[in-house]
């Protein structure tokens, strides 16, 4: 398979040189390497699954070191690669579909699988230059520009380009990525309790990766006891990570933000899996509604609306903002 | 790439096409005599050298310690700016300061984002945070905190799923199949085989950019 020559696999046996850790940290995740040929070089960054997924099997790119050139120039310049990844797709897509043509790409042959392409494009973008300066913006805004029915292929939630995880046959990650603070963010996780662990981790700085082990979480509360001298246990904890999570809403509502906002892209509700083991799966509209309605409650939000309700904000200490 | 960089060296300094054929330690030392500052951007949080034409401040040379890299990338930040200057109302401006981006990484390739540090620093246009010095900062209760630290990292080392991490790192479900040794031969070999010393001169690949 194709997929496999850009996998973990091909990244350890043909690319890897060395582990690279956070300080004392021994998970050591960041794999260093080096690639040959035309795109060879010093590689910093696996790829991970996302960046491998966004900028390697979302643009049918399977050279190895093509896609960790593209990996390596997107950290230098600063961009976000799930974001890019989607923007470039986004432009193939379009451009396959002669919705936008050659002029529009100011000249760039933006084809699937073009590793060349993808640089250039990434240096447009990051350079804000010509199509760039749309592209920059990310798939929303180009849509809205190009329009022609490529909203559908739009791949975002509240302008955020969703991440590596098709949803089709993950409901709980779809009400996830709907319903997430700061748009459709893959790092939520699957549901309430997890938005609200994942927001106190962001508040407290940790790092995602080491927390899916279970048994670090006891240390961890004590580490963030002795740090702090206050005392955290799982309870005080999870309340702490509620409370973040409704204030970042009670923000959002303010600033205009309603059910009609929580929503996902039509393609994952009209385009079912065609491989795979979950073929034919396809998210339901009726289910999703259904879904969103019982979160609304369960949070103690107004489902109609989405705003938090004032026995919640009661309850977490909020009632004075 | 290498004859790139050494070509663009030699015109750098001295307004010559000629190809160069400077070596690393010729280049440092051609810093050293040539009237050139080496500047220290400090050993704690920025561990780069960057060098400066006495007469003009512009950066031109950013030279990365391995022996103390923690992968900040800082040095190539800073090349970046040099080497791609952004022109603003009519305006080029060079070095720090012109980023059209705001990136906080912390290791290789891990942005600091984060906690919503990195949009608290975009939205006060903090370009960056140096930190000089050699303390650190407390915590309330040291022995409980050096023994949750100890059982932390005993739970992560042992953790077979952190194993697999650790050794196939954070790419899906292909990564946790079996796999062969990697490659130990010709670049891969070399590479593999350094090991830090304490002169930025005899490292490999002490350019960036």
């Amino acid at each position: 398979m194709e997929a496999d020559k850009i996998g973990g696999d091909a990244a350890r046996r043909d690319v890897w040189v060395k582990d690279i850790a956070c300080y004392c940290c021994p998970l050591a995740c960041k794999k260093s390497g080096l690639t040959k040929g035309k795109y060879g070089g010093i590689v910093h960054d696996g790829p991970e699954y996302e960046t491998g997924v966004m900028l390697g099997s979302n643009l049918l790119i399977s050279d190895m070191p093509g896609l960790l050139k593209a990996v390596y120039n997107i950290d230098d310049v600063g961009l976000d690669q799930i974001s890019t990844g989607n923007v470039v797709g986004f432009l193939m897509e379009a451009y396959e579909k002669g919705i936008i043509d050659r002029k529009f790409l100011d000249g760039i042959d933006l084809k699937w699988g073009s590793v060349d392409a993808t640089l250039a494009m990434i240096e447009k973008i990051a350079a804000r230059d010509g199509v760039g300066e749309l592209a920059s913006k990310g798939v929303r805004a180009l849509s809205r520009q190009i329009g022609q029915g490529s909203e559908k292929f739009a791949i975002h939630a509240k302008g955020l380009e969703l991440a590596a995880h098709n949803i089709q046959a993950n409901p709980p990650r779809g009400l996830s990525y709907a319903t997430a603070e700061r748009e459709a963010c893959h790092l939520n996780g699957d549901n309430m309790a997890m938005q609200d662990k994942r927001a106190m981790l962001d508040s407290i700085g940790m790092c995602f990766f080491p927390t899916f082990e279970p048994a670090l979480e006891e240390p961890m509360l004590s580490l963030l006891s002795a740090i702090t001298g206050r005392e955290y246990d799982k309870a005080t904890f999870e309340k702490a990570g509620e409370r973040i999570f409704n204030l970042e809403k009670m923000f959002s509502y303010r600033e205009g933000f309603r059910r009609e906002d929580d929503r996902l892209p039509d393609r994952f509700f009209e385009d079912a899996f065609t491989v795979g083991p979950k073929k034919g799966a396809v998210l339901d509209r009726d289910q999703f509604n259904a879904m969103l309605t019982q979160y609304y409650k369960d949070r103690g939000w107004d489902p109609d609306t989405s705003k938090p309700g004032e026995i919640k904000i009661k309850d977490l200490g909020l009632d004075s903002i | 790439m290498a004859k790139a960089i050494k070509n663009r060296m030699k015109k750098e300094i001295d307004g010559s096409n000629e190809p160069a054929n400077l070596s690393r330690r010729e280049f440092i030392k051609t810093i050293g005599i040539g009237g050139g500052a080496l500047v220290l951007l400090g050993r704690f949080g920025i561990h780069a050298a960057a060098w400066a034409d006495s007469g003009n401040p512009a950066l031109k040379m950013v030279l990365v310690d391995y022996a103390i890299c923690t992968g900040c990338r800082t040095c190539e930040a800073v090349c970046s700016s040099q080497n791609r200057p952004v022109t603003i109302d009519g305006e080029t401006l060079p070095g720090l300061g012109n980023l059209r981006y705001a990136n906080i990484i912390h290791t290789s390739a891990r942005a600091a984002g984060r906690g919503g540090v990195g949009c608290v620093m975009g939205s006060k246009k903090l370009k960056a945070v140096a930190v000089k010095g050699t303390g650190q900062p407390g915590v309330a209760e040291h022995k409980r905190f050096l023994a949750a630290l100890e059982k932390a990292r005993s739970a992560l080392k042992n953790s077979p799923a952190q194993r697999r991490g650790r050794s196939r790192g954070l790419q899906g479900p292909s990564s946790q199949t079996a796999t062969p040794e990697p490659r130990r031969s010709g670049i891969i070999a070399r590479a593999r085989s350094w090991r830090p010393t304490k002169s930025a001169a005899t490292l490999p690949g002490a350019m960036s950019g």
